[in-house]
């Protein structure tokens, strides 16, 4: 639709339908006659194949932007006869289009209709004989027409139509014209112009929608974040350089407002009905100015594809609007608007991240941690024999290295003897304030008297002195004050205990890092020094503190107590360490270390031994050391390219089936043990998969989906077959798992 | 203070090397550019006698870049230039800050300033060498190591290696002392970002410190006196 420089008051358009009519032999029409009026220019230019600039004319005033052949191809490919533009302006007329035998050279080269005498620059007597000219074959006249199209047509005195007859895509040439007006309301290219004009629909002389303009569809909101959120956008906004940009024209023009509301459906993932919809529209006093994706302006947030809203600011006009209208001009203004929108998003995506994630029953949650333990432990024996051997853990040259499971024993001991600990003989130093989880730190092993792992011993720690530092939780460690102590493991009930650690607290009185910036392959890990001195001035880099970083999206790397940085999603963020929270004494590096994930052109090394199924909310993540968070947005057999380096899986109990199975463990456990079952099978299966394609190395090839598909079929029905006599009792029952 | 003449043309070459040089310390011009910079900024000052609208006087950059005997130190005497090769200069850290405070102290300029000598401050503190000395005090134990930190090797000439020694010193000294004027621990940029703080110019001083006793033996053999640093 054209919109050269149409005034609010007249952007409105009309969609014409009408069905064949076999009594009189006429063909189905589909037209839409807005109030543009196309010129001798316009339709010269549109009729060129293959110009990107057919939109686009000299002078002052722009076109819409198009692709150049997009509208014609649909016009020359979806009608059988005629496809025409009528253009009326200034008291002339001009019509070009299509006509011709269907798929013939001739139909496909445009022309004046119906010919040059009476469609080129000819001169009209009359604009509403005109009108009723072109209405005519859809049965209407002008005064059909909504009282502020006509209104519009008299007053600019002109009107545009374009239109097709005898459309191929309808049987029988009877249009379903509800269909037809979902399909182009949901049309991605539609919603903006929905936005900015009032479209009408008429099929077969009827108005559809009662008269009233389409409209786009009602979002269903967030459940208890309906919204609308409005933000009083401020009188001034910060560049990136930290100046200050005036969001009032220096007080000449309101205040502006950013409106932002909520879908309960995942607006991404919805691509047919939403995601035409994830955008925030900007607006000015009179009228709409264009669009940009959510994913412009928060990328990574989680939460953020459940929001959409637009953005009213009346200084965006005119300096910052684009006749094409699809977005608004880049500029200061518009970057930091753009920044205080991004935030606000964030702001509201993270209350509905939180909102996402559900509580899980601690109890439940122990007890299907047991039970993934067992099925983790079964599964092995259908692993592909090359997920053996090695000592178990991580590539890269770090000193210490969980994940992964132990290569395969034989046999495991009954009886413990001793805990061994894998630590040097050196003072383990904390900060002030760092909780450290000590079991992933000093990986504790139980063994019997004869070497072999003693498994699912129960450790309890201590602290010689508890004020220095004591045990939060479990194995916990927290540093309290400055000092000393030393900490141990025993077993319960029993008088095995381990080695004892010196443990030194660390007031930290400054935290240097370097590298200040680090570029990382994707699924590699670098290290980050942090040179810790103390309140005496004594200096370490072995200190162990505190590890975050700011990008949005909390997987983006993850990062060791030791410092070591696995990048795991692309993008960047700042790295920093430190000791206590800053808003109480605590200290941490004031020169963050920025870190970028790169494109890894290297394929990573897996971590060696059996790969392992972890759960989520319960079991410590090898990457980072801490509990990893389950993610409603990532599946329920879930595997991040840090994880495939630990050689680690997670069932995500936060993804939305295994939330729906394990609410049901209570009332009926066979309901979640079928589906922990089947995701343990899927791994099994996805293992052998990956086993077969890079094993091939660089001999690995592009296959069709359809052999890679017989293949995933031929090692579920293969694993299933060989796991399922095991497994069905223990989904019934519960029990009985051969270990 | 009445100032010279001297201090003036200086002035002007040090300012007209911090246009050359667009605030980056790696940026190199020749002796020919930094006269033709200085001419078009004052043809009275360094014109050809009789012809200053025309012609600029290269005897008259020659005087104040090099040294004219003892006691009369050029700009690369006095270490506010480097000289990269016959002709062919660069601003050095302390030159680039002599500089900044020529310009008047804008803060653009101290902006530049700051990010220049972050740069460097950067290149030391994540050197390996020194990431391994804050590990483990003891290394480096080879002077190779200490070489490649300094960037010279057996064979470099002894002019040299005391030339890049100093201009690490030199760098982060016109580090701490901006910090110093602006009686500050850390120097920002415009957005915030924290570029360097005291604490990285104190660590590498020391590194440095220890490099050069622990080497001391070396350098000697090379050529190079080590109380040359003590100044």
């Amino acid at each position: 639709m054209s919109r050269r420089g149409v005034e609010e008051g007249h952007r409105a358009a009309v969609l014409l339908l009408r069905d064949a009519d076999a009594s009189h032999d006429t063909a189905a029409r589909i037209g839409v006659l807005d109030v543009g009026g196309a010129t001798l220019e316009d339709v010269t230019a549109w009729s060129t194949w293959q110009d990107p600039e057919a939109s686009r004319r000299e002078g002052s005033i722009e076109e819409e932007e198009t692709q150049g052949n997009g509208g014609k191809a649909y016009m020359f490919r979806m009608f059988r006869t005629t496809a025409r533009i009528l253009g009326v302006r200034e008291g002339r007329l001009n019509c070009k289009g299509f006509e011709g035998q269907e798929g013939s050279v001739d139909r496909g080269t445009p022309g004046f209709i119906p010919d040059i005498a009476s469609g080129r620059d000819v001169p009209i007597a009359d604009l509403d004989m005109e009108l009723a000219r072109a209405l005519h074959p859809y049965g209407l006249t002008g005064e059909d027409l909504p009282k502020e199209v006509l209104n519009a047509i008299r007053g600019r005195e002109a009107f545009t139509l374009v239109e097709g007859v005898h459309p191929t895509q309808f049987y029988k040439g009877r249009i379903d014209a509800e269909s037809l007006i979902q399909k182009v309301v949901r049309q991605e290219q539609s919603t903006l112009a929905l936005e900015q004009i009032r479209l009408f629909a008429i099929h077969n002389g009827r108005p559809l929608r009662d008269g009233r303009p389409l409209e786009l569809e009602f979002i269903d909101p967030y459940p208890e974040l309906e919204g609308p959120f409005v933000h009083e956008i401020p009188a001034t906004l910060p560049l990136e350089g930290g100046e200050q940009v005036s969001t009032t024209e220096g007080g000449s023009k309101p205040r502006g407002r950013l409106v932002l509301q909520t879908s309960k459906q995942h607006m991404y993932n919805a691509y047919k009905k939403l995601r035409p919809r994830w955008t925030i529209s900007y607006r000015t006093r009179h009228q709409m100015i264009g669009a940009k994706p959510l994913s412009d302006l928060a990328p990574t947030t989680p939460g953020a594809a459940f929001i959409y809203g637009i953005v009213e600011l009346p200084a965006l006009e005119p300096g910052y609007v684009d006749h094409g209208r699809r977005r608004p001009k880049d500029g200061p203004l518009v970057e930091a608007l753009d920044r205080f929108i991004a935030e606000k998003i964030k702001e509201l995506a993270k209350e509905i991240s939180e909102q996402r994630k559900r509580e899980l029953d601690d109890q439940a949650l122990d007890k299907v941690q047991e039970e993934n333990k067992k099925l983790d432990d079964f599964k092995n024996r259908f692993l592909p024999s090359n997920g053996a051997g090695g000592g178990g853990g991580e590539t890269g040259g770090e000193e210490e290295g969980p994940g992964g499971s132990e290569p395969p024993v034989t046999e495991h001991g009954e009886v413990p003897e001793v805990i061994e600990l894998a630590w040097r003989t050196s003072p383990l130093r904390i900060g002030n304030g760092v909780e450290l989880r000590l079991d992933h730190v000093l990986l504790p092993r139980v063994k019997d008297d004869q070497g072999r792992t003693v498994r699912g011993v129960e450790l309890e720690w201590n602290s010689s002195d508890s004020y220095t530092a004591h045990f939060s939780e479990g194995a916990t460690l927290e540093g309290r004050q400055k000092g000393k102590t030393d900490v141990w493991a025993h077993i319960p009930g029993t008088d095995i205990e381990s080695q004892r650690i010196p443990v030194e607290v660390w007031i930290v009185d400054h935290v240097l890092l370097t590298p200040r910036n680090v570029e990382i392959p994707l699924g590699a890990r670098r290290q980050i020094a942090a040179e810790v001195t103390s309140d005496d001035g004594e200096r370490s880099t072995d200190v162990f503190l505190q590890w975050r970083h700011d990008a949005e999206d909390p997987l983006q790397v993850r990062i060791r107590p030791t410092g070591w940085v696995t990048g795991n999603r692309l993008g960047r963020t700042s790295v920093t360490a430190g000791a206590g929270s800053p808003d109480s004494g605590g200290v941490w590096a004031r020169i963050p270390a920025e870190v970028e994930i790169v494109p890894n052109p290297e394929q990573p090394e897996r971590g060696s031994g059996f790969p392992q199924l972890l759960l989520t909310g319960k079991d410590i993540d090898p990457a980072t050391g801490e509990v990893r968070e389950g993610d409603p947005d990532s599946p329920a057999l879930w595997q991040e390219p840090s994880d495939f380096l630990h050689n680690v899986w997670w069932l995500n109990l936060q993804s939305p089936e295994a939330a729906f199975a394990f609410g049901q463990y209570e009332d009926d456990p066979r309901v979640w043990r079928s589906f922990h079952v089947q995701r343990v099978v899927d791994m099994v299966v996805q293992v052998h998969m990956q086993e077969e394609h890079t094993k091939r190395g660089e001999d690995e090839q592009q296959q069709f989906w359809a052999l890679h598909k017989a293949a995933i079929d031929r090692y579920e029905v293969q694993v299933l077959q060989q796991m399922w006599d095991e497994l069905e009792p223990y989904v019934f029952a519960g029990g009985g798992l051969p270990s | 203070m009445v100032r010279s003449k001297r201090q003036d043309l200086r002035d002007q070459l040090l300012a007209a090397a911090l246009r050359r040089s667009k605030g980056e310390l790696d940026a190199e011009f020749s002796a020919e550019e930094l006269l033709v910079e200085a001419w078009q900024a004052d043809k009275q000052a360094w014109g050809l006698r009789g012809h200053e609208n025309l012609y600029p006087d290269s005897d008259r950059i020659t005087r104040e870049l090099d040294s004219r005997g003892k006691g009369q130190q050029g700009l690369v005497g006095q270490g506010l230039l480097a000289r990269v090769e016959p002709r062919v200069y660069r601003l050095t850290a302390k030159g680039m800050a002599a500089a900044t405070k020529v310009e008047g102290g804008r803060d653009e300029s101290y902006a530049k300033l700051s990010r220049a000598l972050e740069t460097q401050v950067r290149r030391i503190l994540e050197h390996p060498v020194f990431v391994s000395w804050l590990k483990d005090p003891s290394t480096p134990t080879r002077f190779r190591d200490a070489g490649h930190f300094w960037e010279i090797a057996p064979g470099t000439p002894a002019r040299v290696i005391r030339d890049r020694i100093l201009t690490i010193e030199e760098t982060l000294q016109a580090a701490e002392d901006l910090l110093d004027d602006h009686d500050a621990d850390y120097f920002s940029d415009p957005r915030g970002a924290v570029l360097y703080e005291k604490e990285d110019i104190n660590r590498a001083l020391e590194f440095q410190d220890t490099l050069r006793r622990r080497f001391a033996d070396d350098l000697k053999m090379l050529g190079v006196d080590p109380s040359v640093f003590e100044s």
